[in-house]
């Protein structure tokens, strides 16, 4: 967590995972090569290599953006976006090489400096068979660049989570960039239909799953809560909140994760300080709710991480009413004290 | 804090789901050839040597 400075908090599970990532990408790059090697021998090492890494960045970028709509509709997935950013860091790297063999092979032959050639050699914006499409693969690098530059947690502190996510969105005017260098490049010059297939397929599914994902959350937003009583608003059931798990509810437009533990209930921002990870999707292990995007905690009571660690978040008070949760929907400053409110037994049977 | 950021990333993605398929097909459609299960013919990729027959 954040209490001091580490380059990288280095664990078990951050290296399984960058082996896995290493060891994924070595094959594909060797199997690619190789493959191409014996079925083009004419081929020359700079086109293999281009190939097999412009492909290996376009695929990998399909897997970074397919992760987080997945784990929305599936927990299961939530281990593949715990280092999603060395997924992200590699596509720049594995972009990075095709872009410089591209350039090396098609621009550095010339009296022309091969940036300047690059962007100014065909400037046939009005056609799409000959569109300049390198240009927006250097844009989409240049995009990618920043990203992987700046995702480190010492950035993501300085630019503040909300600063640092806006400007991680723009990985989607990469991947637009990247679907049209890709359609206007190699599926303007390849004829092969597996290739265009392929593509297609790729381009679906990431929108398929965003789509799905979306329509999901926008649910929870949606969901409309009960009526208000003295300032409270009904929340939901208290048998209907698992145990040591939270049910989040959509209040004022923010949601508010309600956790069931130990006999009580208590109720803080769904919000992690770190990433904006939502925090009722987490459970409570030692005591904590502990988000499950990277694994920051949080004390139920207070919203605020154990020591020496400093994050917190807003609080909210609760009470129960026949078997019911309610819920001001005030937030409480970061960090403040909330008593928890206690379950009967009759309200935890009811 | 969050909302107006899902706000934006909605609008964001719903706007390349209507774009991006779009841009596919016309690439598709307006290609100098239509794609076939031949394959490659890009003469980049694996020229022929000279004296080759093609």
């Amino acid at each position: 967590m954040s209490h001091q400075y580490q380059a990288i908090a280095w664990n078990r599970q951050k290296r399984v995972y960058d082996i896995v990532l290493v060891a994924g990408v070595t094959l594909y790059l060797t199997l690619f090569i190789g493959v191409s090697a014996f079925l083009f021998p004419y081929a020359t090492a700079t086109t293999l290599i281009i190939r097999a890494a412009g492909s290996a960045a376009f695929l990998l970028l399909h897997i970074v953006l397919c992760i987080g709509p997945l784990c929305r509709l599936d927990p299961t997935f939530l281990p593949l976006l715990y280092n999603r950013r060395h997924l992200g860091v590699v596509t720049f790297l594995l972009g990075a090489i095709h872009s410089a063999a591209a350039i090396k092979q098609f621009h550095s032959l010339g009296d022309k400096d091969p940036l300047v050639s690059l962007l100014t050699s065909n400037q046939d914006f009005g056609s799409l068979p000959d569109f300049p499409f390198q240009q927006l693969g250097f844009l989409a690098l240049i995009i990618l660049f920043l990203m992987a530059a700046t995702s480190h947690d010492f950035w993501l502190s300085n630019l503040t989570p909300p600063v640092w996510k806006t400007l991680h969105m723009l990985v989607y005017v990469a991947y637009a960039l990247l679907v049209g260098h890709v359609t206007l490049g190699l599926l303007q010059s390849e004829t092969s239909a597996l290739l265009a297939v392929g593509t297609g397929v790729s381009l679906l599914t990431v929108i398929t799953l965003h789509v799905a994902a979306a329509r999901r959350e926008a649910k929870v937003d949606s969901k409309k809560l009960g009526p208000v009583a003295d300032g409270f608003v009904n929340a939901c059931a208290v048998s209907g909140i698992p145990e040591k798990c939270a049910t989040v509810v959509s209040v004022n437009g923010e949601r508010v994760a309600i956790f069931k533990y130990d006999g009580k209930i208590s109720a803080i921002s769904n919000v992690c300080r770190h990433q904006n990870g939502p925090l009722g999707e987490g459970k409570i292990i030692d005591g904590c709710v502990t988000c499950p995007w990277h694994g920051y905690q949080y004390l139920p009571d207070n919203g605020a991480s154990p020591p020496p660690f400093t994050e917190r978040v807003s609080t909210f008070q609760t009470r129960i009413v026949n078997a019911r949760v309610w819920i001001d929907p005030t937030p409480n400053p970061p960090g403040t004290w909330v008593e928890p409110s206690p379950i009967e037994t009759s309200e935890v049977m009811a | 804090m969050i909302q107006p950021l899902r706000k934006i990333h909605r609008r964001i993605f719903f706007l390349l789901a209507l774009l991006l398929p779009a841009l596919f097909v016309s690439g598709i459609v307006f290609r100098y050839s239509w794609p076939t299960v031949n394959q490659s013919r890009n003469p980049t990729a694996h020229p022929q040597p000279s004296g080759a027959t093609p």
